[in-house]
């Protein structure tokens, strides 16, 4: 009765007062805490939200399920190629050339997942990128090892080995590699080894044939891995692609992305060209020449090719066969700052320019081996110092160590800024 | 000549020689109206109405829609969409095709679930829940109506609590003076099947004394037009209502005294999965594999008491107390299950279906699950299936008085009343998961905790005064709602959990003003402008302000023999707009509530009838119904809102239709009538934008074209035959709650009345 009261006492008295209506919240909160609404201090800059599901789709449908899938081909082929090249070993019973069939499959499978390493997103990556390291361990402290691929070729032979056991020291691309490459046909191990103890007393068409059929596990082993990782992402399979392109998850998503990028910096400049020109702590000489990936091969200026490619195509979003897609770049763009994009393609193709100029076999080894010899690692500083300033400079592993450094300030300044991601853990301190 | 709606019109009045005005609702008066026809020749009187009937509204000074019993007869009309769709201003968001849970809104109001316009039976207070809870999951059938009368403008805010949109009123039967009985059959397409039973009477006794009732019977149902694995997808209906009726007009207090029974049950197999735009592109009457389960059940019972006495011969009190409760229980496909383990770092492991369905060629896994093509293997790839069960209640009681009375050549009518409201919903959401295993849902058989397990509640204190006074050619109403509400919310979970937030409250104290212009300009036209206050209360718990606009109209009527025309502008100012979560939205709770800011809704409405008589026993005739609306936000914000997202200044609302129109073209004769009539909904935003608009997100353009026939051979019999959506044309009319849903496709009913 008393609210009746009061409410008709101020009816009488309200006429005037029409517009003062009171609101009184105890717990003011609403029944969701998601219910609030936000809003920004400076509505002009609202605008509609980007599109991120789209980016999202783009790079799962486009970019990395038909990178791993043709991964898988690739593999499938090497293993053809291997196989074939086993039963003629087995039959032939005589000393064969390298086989050209074997090196060009495995070449266009290393090819390929050069483009898949900077796509570290998703299941490759758990466990501490597990099923990445088991393909390729290159950059590990576990990468492949002569000797004890060597001893396991020996216990293969004897008896079947089941590599899904044994460490990445004796699997993956890089241990293939060692398999395929590797021109002396004597054991990497030091004859304290009992294993090998014997290896250098077999023939050469023995030793051949028993690092061909270790290299058909190996191959299988790869196949295994690739399945399982396409299975993974596969609607058929785990369909970890829902969880990836599920726009609530598009925070974590957005910046597993852009740490996988952040491969240009870390692997690519700093492990791959860095180390080996001596430009990080971890060459503390004139250089280091057992840093250089891919020592058996030598193949160095193809592989950081399909890197810079691949980082280029990551950073618009571009499919396999080129069509542009949904990607960063289109966040920036989004957000105003098209000249960045101009700025960093601009600087991306120079720098594949470049790369392709040196994409010449063993190249890499050799000026890694001159530098070494000569005591140019200073030099290799200022030619990598002035290339990242933009000065026009010869074609060289230490230029194009300054023209991806170039690169990576513009990824650390204006990209983390402008797409609003924090920089990967591993990239939070520079290793110049 | 008498033609065949005046022949309907005494078929269903004949027997009728007092009518009581029932509906009279907070702040307006309650009329007893004298026995004319006992002392005279003339006609059964018209029933009187809140807006005192089609001819009143003429001189109303608002806008305000009578619809009669012959419109809603015309279809034989069972969905309250389709009798609206002759009411300008008023936008309907269809979902089902039968209308058992309409999306209403008026002048821009969101058509939500109906919860922004104040619903009421007889001016009673009709929702589940208005005040805490206003999603109306509940509405009178329009079938078993006598009227419908929407009310916008300054004449709204007589009904509170919503006032920023308007009121809807459905009038139920007077009590006949005599023995009235109705039998009526109707069957359609996809089993439809109606069957309605009326019987009343009054018995008068000694002193004036007069005892009348009826009994009215309706049940109601149809397989549904969904495809769905050899299930039904329809429902049952029925409804079952009792009013009983004792007046004394000779005493000193010449009084009256009804109590109204009512009883409804549904059990429909109704689900809010839509289907893909591609999927809807191909069969647009497919239900997915995932629906299989839902089944929607409800009970809702009421109580109405209302009295009406002439205290003196200038003062009527009117008293109304009523008492409803409303049961439902919906078993309802809730989306992909959401482990609450989750998924490592991951926000979520399932997919918002809002989100699946946006991209659905690219969640191939999620909508083959949906269709029963895929099977679950993960545990976010369940299916969710939430027992939405809710108990709601709603009572109170209103007192208003009207006064009389004269001041030189002004006629004054004061207005007073009180109301004490109070309503509750008690919501128990409770999830299954199902594995799609071959195409059939098969439970996984473990418990779940509630999704939700809270009570909203409200009680108000709404009170109303109002003058009118009319000086030859001028009327002006002018009146104050003040409606003063406490509200809580408990949350048993946290309670439980002896959280310190368990329980939440708010208080709202407001003040609704509005004034009516009405003059006469000439015999043929007459100018009025309004201007009220809109307001909708923000809900228990919620920190959102509540709904507040300024409401302008202004507009002329013209009439002219069998000619009519009203043109009525409107602008809605919106200084904050509610946007109310429901459990079909993503990314919030079911209840939460987020400010929209300031929003400017302005268009104009056009009605028009004109009768030709083409012959002595032959009319022709013609209406035309449209509306323009332009309804923008007024400001740019970011909610959390799904339906709204991020906002910017000059978007245009969601699901308001820039145009629509309705024209009705007929011939009635004396035996027979056909009517011909053609709706237009314009393209609808489905989510705030301008300038283009974007695939996937408006609904598009559409016509319908419908046609019913009437033949009567005698004053007893009626029959039928309706055809709906003639060329069959199905698009999507909106893609809420979750994915794309159709209207009704091509229908044919036919129904024979008998009246006795």
């Amino acid at each position: 009765m008393s609210r009746l009261i009061k409410t008709t006492l101020v009816l009488i008295a309200v006429a005037a007062l029409a517009s003062c209506d009171n609101s009184s919240i105890d717990n003011n909160e609403l029944v969701s805490s998601a219910g609030s609404s936000s809003s920004s201090s400076d509505f002009s800059l609202i605008k509609k939200p980007f599109d991120y599901q789209s980016l999202l789709v783009n790079y799962a449908d486009n970019v990395i399920l038909p990178t791993y899938q043709a991964f898988e081909l690739a593999l499938t082929q090497l293993d053809l190629d291997i196989n074939a090249q086993c039963d003629a070993l087995d039959a032939q019973n005589v000393v064969a050339e390298p086989d050209h069939n074997v090196r060009q499959a495995f070449a266009e499978a290393v090819a390929v997942w050069q483009q898949a390493e900077l796509m570290w997103v998703g299941p490759v990556t758990d466990n501490n990128n597990s099923l990445r390291n088991r393909i390729y361990s290159f950059a590990t402290t576990a990468q492949a090892d002569s000797c004890a691929i060597d001893i396991t070729t020996v216990e293969h032979h004897q008896e079947t080995v089941s590599l899904a056991t044994r460490a990445n020291t004796v699997r993956g691309l890089d241990a293939l590699e060692y398999l395929i490459y590797e021109s002396t046909l004597n054991t990497a191990c030091s004859s304290a080894i009992s294993q090998t103890a014997h290896w250098n007393a077999l023939s050469q068409i023995a030793r051949q044939q028993q690092r061909c059929h270790l290299s058909q596990a190996v191959t299988q082993d790869l196949l295994a891995s690739s399945r399982e990782l396409n299975r993974a992402w596969s609607n058929d399979g785990d369909n970890y692609r829902s969880l990836f392109i599920n726009p609530n998850n598009a925070g974590p998503h957005l910046k597993a992305l852009s740490d996988a990028i952040f491969y240009l910096e870390k692997e690519v400049k700093d492990t791959k060209l860095g180390t080996p020109l001596a430009q990080t702590a971890s060459c503390i000489l004139e250089a280091c020449p057992k840093a250089i990936e891919a020592p058996y091969a030598q193949n160095n200026g193809a592989l950081i090719v399909q890197n810079l490619k691949t980082f280029k195509a990551m950073f618009n979003g571009s499919a396999s066969n080129g069509a542009n897609g949904i990607g960063f770049d289109d966040i920036i763009a989004y957000e105003g700052f098209a000249e960045v994009n101009v700025a960093l393609n601009a600087k991306i193709d120079a720098a594949i320019v470049m790369a392709e100029q040196l994409n010449k076999p063993s190249l890499l080894v050799k000026q890694v081996s001159e530098q070494l010899s000569n005591k140019t690692k200073s030099q290799c500083k200022l030619d990598s110092m002035n290339a990242a300033n933009g000065e026009s400079l010869p074609a060289s592993y230490c230029a194009l160590h300054g023209l991806i450094q170039a690169i990576n300030l513009q990824m650390r300044t204006d990209f983390v800024t402008i797409v609003n991601v924090d920089l990967p853990i591993r990239a939070q301190s520079d290793n110049d | 000549m008498i033609n065949l709606k005046g022949r309907l019109y005494i078929m269903r009045h004949k027997k009728i020689s007092v009518v009581i005005a029932l509906i009279a609702t907070q702040g307006v008066t309650f009329n007893v109206w004298a026995d004319h026809s006992k002392n005279s020749a003339t006609p059964p009187i018209e029933e009187v109405y809140v807006t005192g009937g089609a001819d009143a509204i003429r001189t109303m000074p608002g806008s305000a829609t009578f619809i009669d019993a012959d419109a809603i007869k015309e279809f034989d009309s069972t969905d309250l969409n389709d009798v609206l769709g002759q009411v300008p201003g008023v936008y309907i968001r269809f979902e089902d095709g039968y209308g058992l849970r309409p999306n209403i809104g008026i002048r821009g109001a969101t058509a939500d679930r109906s919860q922004k316009i104040t619903l009421m039976e007889d001016g009673i207070l009709i929702a589940p829940s208005p005040y805490a809870a206003p999603a109306a999951y509940y509405i009178p059938n329009v079938n078993r109506m006598d009227a419908v009368e929407v009310f916008k403008g300054p004449a709204s805010i007589h009904y509170g609590p919503h006032t920023v949109g308007g009121a809807l009123n459905m009038a139920t039967r007077a009590v006949p003076s005599n023995t009235l009985g109705e039998l009526s059959a109707t069957f359609g397409t996809d089993n439809y099947q109606k069957y309605r039973g009326f019987y009343g009477d009054t018995i008068e006794g000694d002193n004036g004394h007069e005892w009348g009732y009826w009994l009215d019977a309706l049940r109601y149902s149809a397989d549904g037009f969904k495809e769905l694995n050899q299930q039904d997808t329809g429902f049952v209906r029925n409804d079952i209502n009792a009013k009983l009726q004792w007046k004394n007009e000779i005493s000193q207090y010449p009084q009256t005294l009804i109590i109204k029974l009512g009883y409804a049950d549904e059990d429909s197999d109704e689900t809010y999965l839509g289907l893909s735009d591609a999927d809807f592109a191909e069969n647009a009457v497919q239900r997915y594999a995932a629906s299989a389960n839902d089944a929607f059940t409800s009970e809702h019972k009421q109580v109405h008491v209302i009295h009406a006495i002439d205290l003196t011969s200038n003062l009527t009190m009117n008293t109304r107390a009523y008492n409803h409760r409303f049961t439902r229980s919906w078993d309802k496909f809730d989306g992909f299950w959401e482990p609450p383990e989750g998924c490592g770092d991951l926000a979520d492991c399932a997919t918002d279906i809002q989100d699946v369905f946006a991209a659905a060629h690219s969640y191939p896994v999620e909508m083959g699950i949906l269709r029963g093509e895929v099977n679950s293997r993960q545990e976010y790839e369940k299916i969710d299936v939430t027992n939405n069960a809710r108990e709601y209640g709603s009572e109170g009681l209103e007192v208003t008085g009207d006064y009389n009375w004269q001041f030189n050549t002004i006629e004054n009518t004061t207005t007073f009343g009180v109301r004490y409201h109070r309503d509750y919903v008690e919501r128990d959401h409770s999830p299954k998961a199902y594995n799609m295993i071959d195409g059939q849902l098969v439970y996984d058989g473990v418990e779940r905790e509630n999704k939700t397990l809270n009570k909203s509640e409200a009680d108000a204190i709404a009170l109303y005064a109002s003058h009118e006074l009319e000086w030859n050619k001028l009327k002006v109403t002018a009146g104050l709602r003040v409606e003063d509400i406490d509200a809580q919310v408990t949350d048993y979970q946290a309670f439980a959990e002896q959280k310190n937030d368990a329980i939440k409250k708010r208080s709202d104290t407001v003040f609704i003003p509005g004034v009516g212009v009405f003059y006469q300009l000439y015999d043929s036209v007459g100018l009025l402008a309004g201007v009220n206050k809109g307001f909708s209360p923000a809900v228990a718990g919620s920190g959102a302000e509540p709904e507040k606009s300024i409401n302008y109209e202004y507009g002329l009527r013209f009439s002219r023999g069998d000619l009519t025309a009203d043109v009525i502008g409107f602008y809605s100012d919106y200084s904050n707009l509610i946007g109310r979560c429901r459990v079909s939205d993503s990314g919030c709770e079911s209840g939460a509530e987020f400010d929209g800011g300031e929003a400017d809704i302005l268009g104009f409405e056009f009605t028009s009838d004109f009768n030709i008589a083409l012959n002595t026993s032959l009319d022709l005739p013609i209406s035309l119904v449209y509306t323009y609306t332009d309804a923008t936000f007024g400001n740019s914000f970011v909610s959390g809102f799904s339906q709204w997202g991020t906002v910017i200044e000059g978007d245009e609302l969601p699901y308001t239709p820039n145009h629509q129109a309705k024209l009705a073209v007929g011939l009635d004769a004396d035996t027979w009538s056909l009517k011909t009539e053609a709706k237009f909904t314009g393209k609808m935003r489905e989510l705030p934008d301008q300038g283009d608009y974007k695939a996937g997100e408006f609904t598009p353009s559409y016509t319908t074209l419908n046609v019913a026939a009437h033949y009567m051979p005698d004053d007893n019999w009626d029959i039928l035959l309706a055809v709906e959506n003639i060329f069959d044309k199905q698009v999507i009319v909106s893609r809420r709650p979750f994915g794309a849903r159709p209207n009704q496709p091509f229908t044919v009913k036919a129904g024979v009345t008998y009246q006795f």
